[in-house]
């Protein structure tokens, strides 16, 4: 009984340790669950912020708007012959 | 201790007992409830694919837009609520209380909100009502291309142009995902759980460029609207690839709001419509004669004074002092009587195989929705002189697509060339799936009648009925056409109801861009494609060329810039006249140019071999080539300029 002894203290601490070892893993790997889920949702805002802000910047550089403006400050398209080719 | 140990082992038997309880014998029905209450799937409506120009530029998307639900048996205080919310959205108390009282379980009270009103809204707290954001598809460029893409109906489904014919490339997989949550409903994603994403629809590049199509759109408008139409289409192509570079339709509409809007306004005319399309056709039937052998280009056909009975019809010309007019002069000045006598030379099989071979008669397949055949005949209902009546386009119809693409042929060397608009597709990953490559369908003349034709058309434009597509810079090839509108109920030709076609390319050796303007009905200024046409045409060749960067050869410039004061229209202002006048004898020079606008400073150095930096607007202070500089070889030159 006194030789199974110590064979079976080192046993039960190692299956603690191991029990301890994946109750850990498993609530790191649940933690790490919830910040992805956290980062993911930033991610999604983040792509609706972009995709917000391309539609936006289409719509302003819609030509129908930019000709309207142009139209506003006195542009004109210019006449034929008037452009010039130069090389750069 | 024997007894400690006997009861740690009775109590890890009964532990044993109970595992093998919960795992074999009761665990197929726990598992199942844990997954209930742990495991959900949720449904992702799929983000509907964008379309999107040549140079990806967004035509139409998606966006969450809030609208306000209700789970009517769950709203207390029916009343109270009803007026708050009214008061909110602006919706009459009477409609929404009519909702709350539906003894329903869903109900919208509105589909589309403000932002700002949601907000409101979800501050109310009112149980059962809820705000729920929805896809709506938008188009940012409001009527731009409206006909080409169509729109979108509340559920998702494209309903008309490129977002119903390509619908399910563009609608995406409804697609559940997987996932775990915790006691208060938040998500856990741990592996092998929602990790997949949502297949979103496949993003559709079209041929269209946006700054042409707008310049195309614009001309055709104010064109038709001055022209007084009932309908007008133009389409723009590239010759060389049969890519559609531009099509609008006259009256537009917001597809943004396209319920606003009658069923009329909706159609592409440019490829649903067919028409008599009246002397357009003439450069087809004289190519297919010149390469039959029937005629050649300066074969004389007496045009008998613009009246011609044959066979119990009377063909006529506009003008009646059409003698003897060579087939060049045929086509140049759009004589029916002498276009009828080549159609004559035709034996009727052969007439109607050109047709065919043209493409009049069959769907173009350009990728469009609703593109129409046309109308041939078939070879048995020709009348005797059927070959005469089509040859100046009468008794035949086509599209505006099929005349395009007939044209392009012209233009490119005498290439069919499949017309095309869907330049690629891409899913949502990134992978190209289809690609459109320009495809050569058939050569359908040779380069000489190619030539031949080419120069006809030409003198259309230079003296004959094409005068106002004429272009300063770039020489305009084209033909007018002025066909009836037949009477659907008598089949007899209206007398003043016409189409106005001008079909035209440029520039004429070398084509970059070929159109087609159609105009239905047009009422006030003239009825003729010369006339409100045409225009159309050379303005929107003006400012398509300046967008693409074509600029007149060499050749053009020198003639520009050295034929003195006026010519072409270019008017120098007096200090440019002088110093063009000092370096007439020392041409070798630099000039000195302080002092002068960007436009005079350009004017003058343009002649010399020079690679120029410009700085700054207004008037030149600096110029790093000293002026008595020899400027012989190629050099760099900066500019700087100040107002």
């Amino acid at each position: 009984m006194s030789k199974i002894k110590p064979y079976f203290i080192v046993l039960i601490i190692m299956f603690t340790i191991l029990g301890m070892f994946y109750v850990w893993t498993t609530m790191e790997s649940i933690k790490l669950g919830y910040d992805i889920n956290k980062l993911n949702t930033i991610k999604s805002g983040l792509e609706h912020k972009h995709k917000e802000l391309l539609i936006k910047k289409t719509a302003l550089s819609s030509p129908s708007r930019i000709y309207k403006i142009a139209k506003k400050m006195g542009f004109i398209y210019p006449k034929e012959g008037k452009i010039i080719m130069v090389h750069d | 201790m024997l007894i400690g140990f006997t009861a740690i082992a009775i109590f890890g038997g009964l532990l044993a007992v109970r595992a093998f309880n919960l795992q074999i014998i009761e665990g197929k029905g726990l598992r199942l409830l844990a997954r209930k209450q742990f495991h959900a799937e949720i449904y992702f409506t799929p983000e509907r694919g964008n379309i999107y120009s040549s140079n990806g530029s967004i035509l139409a998307t998606s966006v969450n837009v809030p609208g306000i639900a209700v789970d009517p048996l769950m709203v207390r205080h029916k009343f109270k609520n009803a007026e708050k919310l009214s008061g909110l959205t602006g919706i009459s108390f009477q409609k929404i209380i009519g909702i709350l009282n539906q003894g329903i379980q869903f109900a919208w009270i509105k589909r589309r909100i403000l932002g700002r009103i949601a907000k409101n809204v979800e501050k109310l707290g009112i149980s059962g009502v809820i705000i729920v954001k929805q896809p709506v598809r938008y188009y940012p460029n409001g009527s731009l291309l409206a006909h080409v893409l169509g729109f979108v109906g509340i559920n998702d489904n494209g309903l008309s142009g490129i977002e119903y014919k390509y619908n399910k490339f563009l609608k995406g997989g409804r697609h559940a995902l997987k996932i775990l949550h915790d006691g208060l409903g938040q998500y856990i994603f741990i592996k092998g759980f929602g990790l997949r994403k949502a297949t979103h629809g496949d993003n559709i590049y079209l041929t269209i460029n946006k700054q042409l199509q707008f310049i195309t759109q614009y001309y055709l408008d104010k064109e038709a609207k001055a022209a007084g139409s009932r309908g007008a289409f133009a389409i723009l192509m590239d010759p060389n690839t049969g890519a559609i570079l531009a099509m609008a339709d006259y009256p537009g509409f917001n597809p943004n709001y396209y319920w606003q809007y009658s069923a009329r306004y909706w159609r592409n005319r440019a490829v649903t419509d067919d028409f008599e399309p009246g002397s357009t056709m003439k450069p087809f039937v004289v190519s297919a004669a010149l390469m039959e052998g029937l005629v050649k280009p300066d074969t004389i056909i007496n045009c008998h004074h613009g009246l011609y009975p044959i066979d119990g019809i009377t063909v006529s010309d506009v003008e009646n002092w059409f003698g003897h007019f060579s087939v060049n002069q045929i086509v140049e000045y759009s004589s029916n009587v002498g276009e009828c006598q080549i159609g004559m030379r035709f034996r009727k099989a052969e007439l109607y195989k050109w047709f065919g071979l043209w493409g009049f008669g069959h769907k173009p397949h350009a990728g469009l929705l609703g593109e129409a055949d046309g109308i041939v005949k078939p070879l048995n209902k020709w009348s005797e002189v059927g070959p005469c009546e089509m040859a100046f386009g009468q008794g035949i119809s086509v599209t505006g697509l099929q005349e395009i693409a007939g044209l392009a042929a012209i233009a490119n060397g005498g290439h069919i060339m499949k017309p095309y608009i869907i330049k690629k597709i891409v899913n949502p990953y990134g992978k190209i799936i289809y690609k459109a490559k320009p495809e050569v369908l058939k050569r359908i003349i040779t380069p000489r009648v190619d030539k031949e034709i080419k120069h006809m058309m030409r003198l259309v434009v230079k003296g004959g009925t094409g005068q106002y597509s004429k272009l300063i810079d770039f020489k305009v090839s084209g033909k007018t056409g002025t066909g009836q509108i037949a009477d659907p109920k008598t089949g007899k030709y209206y007398k003043n109801k016409y189409t106005a076609s001008f079909m035209a390319f440029v520039p004429y050796k070398h084509p970059e861009l070929a159109m087609i303007v159609v105009q239905e009905k047009p009422l006030k200024i003239s009825y003729y494609g010369g006339a409100v046409s045409a225009p159309v045409v050379r303005s929107v060749f003006k400012n398509a060329l300046n967008i693409l960067n074509i600029y007149p050869g060499e050749r053009a410039y020198k003639k520009q810039s050295m034929s003195g004061n006026n010519v072409n229209n270019i008017t120098l202002t007096k200090q440019v006249r002088k110093k063009l006048t000092v370096l007439k004898g020392y041409s070798g020079m630099m000039p000195d140019l302080n002092g002068d606008t960007m436009y005079d400073a350009l004017k003058i150095i343009r002649k010399y071999n020079l690679h120029v930096k410009i700085k700054g607007s207004g008037f030149l202070y600096y110029q790093n080539i000293k002026p008595g500089s020899n400027m012989s070889g190629e050099r760099n030159i900066v500019l700087k300029f100040k107002s």
